[in-house]
């Protein structure tokens, strides 16, 4: 293995548990003539056929979706668990940020934790008193430090585990969601030292599966799907991968996930029977468009009580259900608005400067000042691909395009600006 | 690594092996001190179970005439008990030691035979705290202490190796299948009404002797008691028997517990 190189997966295959009884089986599949297949048929498989190479001092992060193999690649490069097939070398101190409580006493304090958890990274209890200042201080927890880890709130447990973890000099850090701890000041502060760790110089492994976290700490990510890497790159390829994955996972309206309108709530004086997402120009029914573009959501109401008397707004949220926009009908507007029969409603919105990815539609319709008429969530999902200009100027990162113009101030027009 | 000269990668080894040392000693310390934290009689606990196994086996002795070879029954009882009570709880805490570090056994690579060790060296404490509370009895009973101490080093080391052995044999399969958690305390029961702990080992028809004694617990529990309370060295065929069974026991349990323990983190 060459000397820069921190991390090196060759041809990895793993499957978990005793390889005893496949070993078995293979071999009496041999035996009755029937093991042409090779090894790759006596799975379960958690990972397959997994290649990838690490530089020291870069920063790889891992996305896929619950059960790709993400935790279980960690595993395999943490050393805890075998590997079934295939090689894994490291070359460093490597130090796993998963399972950041492990160790831990609940009985004892958390001053008797820190030591503990020190040890356990292979610290001696001279080295952990050194660095206790600046875990104490890191960890923000005062008093506390004194009492046993039971009284805790899991916040607190959480931060007394990243203090120490953010603490040790590792040469390849292995990160698995560890970020979404503490509260959002402890979170800024959690990205602050990884951002400083990841400039220092070490090498790291981040595993998530939001993919926007890998922008923001990786120079390069790999995705994994089924136990298998789909695609490697930049992350910027990787979230586009990652969301033409998804694409098979839309669901449109009317899919067995939304229930019907006798099972939703509100009063029902009309219910949302259709939504579709067209494209404004042609009006052809679309499941993706590029940033910039405008798009027509088109609502078919069935109509029960005739009604000008309501509200209509569209949420749009990220796939994690954040609420990115409100569109709503302005009070304006509302007289014209009035629904008489069965109608279509139809909501224009111009330069969608959503960035590529996923997103969700909410739908509430309720009375002005009143009770809720009918509300679908997670309503209609759609796909924001980039077009390349987009791309370029934003490297794919963040959820919202803003188009900016730069421009040097000319020395006579500073003047201007002043009172 | 390829590129690490010979001494830089001794000296890691060096430092490798002093940090699970460390690791172990820190384990040690947690286990002990965390023990008796929510309790209120607090390290007397260490001494209790072997104390109230002998007031409950003195108790019988009322009901069921037992022959102690002429010695004072309690402590005729009690200076087996003692080494008794370190041998079962050793082989019983060793498998949940090591479900109850599972977390840990996920998260880092460190050698897992260090978890057996850890549960060994806490109840070796309790070992010798009850150990001294056995010393004052011998003493108020006036027990002469004799040359033949000088075997106890050796019963000492032989008890915790059979622990050990029999414990993570225990272990390495417990993770795997739960059977032997349930099944253990009766396990024990069995096997300790099958070692000369409550009754003299001379109390076993001659016939019997050969198949009785390959328990290794015979030899060694009984070794104890000639010792402390007979001041004779322990029965030479006896005591070699133990050591031969016993190292067979550690010949393939600790091979089997390294293969095993390997795949650990994958059923945890």
């Amino acid at each position: 293995m060459p000397k820069d190189v921190a991390i090196q997966v060759e041809n990895v295959w793993k499957r978990y548990g005793l390889p005893l009884r496949p070993y078995l089986r293979r071999q009496f599949d041999q035996l009755a003539g029937r093991g042409e297949n090779g090894f790759a048929a006596y799975g379960p498989w958690a990972l397959q056929d997994i290649s990838f190479q690490v530089e020291q001092g870069e920063s790889l992060g891992i996305v896929g979706k619950n059960g790709a193999g993400k935790s279980t690649l960690l595993k395999l490069l943490a050393g805890v668990s075998p590997v079934t097939h295939g090689r894994v070398e490291i070359n460093g101190r490597l130090f796993p940020m998963i399972e950041l409580a492990a160790g831990m006493h609940r009985d004892l304090t958390g001053r008797e934790n820190i030591k503990l958890l020190g040890a356990i990274m292979g610290f001696t209890a001279a080295q952990m008193d050194a660095k206790m200042p600046e875990i104490e201080s890191f960890a923000e927890l005062g008093e506390w430090l004194d009492k046993p880890v039971y009284q805790y709130s899991s916040g607190m447990q959480a931060r007394l585990g990243f203090s120490v973890a953010v603490n040790v000099d590792a040469d390849i850090l292995l990160i698995d969601e560890v970020l979404s701890v503490g509260d959002v000041n402890f979170q800024k502060k959690c990205l602050t030292r990884m951002d400083e760790l990841s400039n220092s110089g070490v090498t790291v492994i981040f595993v998530t599966h939001n993919p926007y976290n890998i922008e923001r700490i990786c120079d390069r990510a790999i995705y994994l799907r089924e136990g298998r890497v789909t695609a490697a790159g930049s992350p910027s390829d990787i979230l586009t991968a990652y969301f033409q994955g998804a694409i098979d996972k839309s669901k449109v309206f009317a899919s067995a996930e939304v229930p019907a309108a006798e099972l939703r709530e509100g009063t029902g004086s009309f219910r949302v029977a259709d939504i579709t997402m067209r494209d404004a120009s042609s009006g052809r029914v679309i499941t993706s468009f590029h940033t910039g573009d405008s798009v027509l959501f088109s609502l078919k109401l069935k109509v029960h009580e005739p009604t000008s008397n309501y509200r209509f707004s569209l949420r749009i949220l990220d796939p994690a259900g954040t609420i990115l926009s409100f569109v709503d009908i302005p009070s304006a507007e509302r007289p014209s608005l009035a629904l008489h029969q069965d109608a279509t409603l139809q909501c224009l919105i111009e330069n969608v400067n959503l960035l590529p990815g996923e997103y969700w539609i909410d739908i509430v319709a309720r009375e002005v000042a009143g009770p809720v008429i009918d509300s679908i969530s997670f309503a209609l999902s759609f796909l924001v691909t980039g077009d390349s200009e987009v791309m370029q100027r934003t490297e794919n990162r963040g959820i919202v395009y803003l188009p900016a113009v730069w421009q040097i101030a000319a020395a006579d027009s500073s003047s201007e600006i002043q009172p | 690594m390829s590129h690490w000269s010979n001494t830089t990668a001794s000296a890691n080894r060096a430092l490798k092996w002093r940090s699970y040392w460390n690791l172990f000693l820190s384990l040690v310390s947690r286990d002990i001190r965390a023990r008796y934290r929510r309790t209120i009689l607090g390290p007397l606990w260490a001494i209790i179970p072997a104390i109230l196994t002998t007031a409950i086996f003195s108790f019988l002795h009322r009901v069921v005439e037992i022959d102690t070879e002429g010695a004072p029954h309690l402590v005729f009882v009690f200076a087996a008990t003692v080494p008794w009570t370190y041998f079962q709880t050793s082989v019983i805490r060793i498998p949940f030691g090591i479900l109850a570090n599972g977390t840990l056994l996920r998260k880092m690579a460190v050698p897992r035979f260090i978890f057996p060790l850890v549960v060994l060296a806490t109840t070796f404490f309790d070992f010798v705290m009850s150990s001294i509370v056995l010393f004052v009895a011998l003493l108020l009973y006036q027990m002469p202490i004799t040359p033949a101490w000088l075997w106890l080093p050796l019963l000492v080391a032989m008890v915790s190796l059979l622990a050990w052995g029999v414990g993570i044999g225990i272990a390495a399969f417990t993770v795997y299948r739960r059977d032997m958690l349930h099944g253990l305390q009766y396990f024990m029961q069995v096997w300790l009404f099958l070692t000369p702990v409550i009754y003299s080992s001379k109390e076993l028809a001659s016939n019997l002797q050969i198949v009785y004694r390959l328990n290794p617990t015979v030899g060694i529990i009984d070794g104890f008691r000639r010792v402390l309370i007979f001041g004779q060295p322990p029965d030479p065929e006896s005591l070699l028997i133990s050591l031969l069974v016993t190292l067979v026991i550690l010949l393939v349990a600790f091979p089997l517990f390294q293969v095993l323990s390997q795949y650990f983190a994958d059923v945890l």
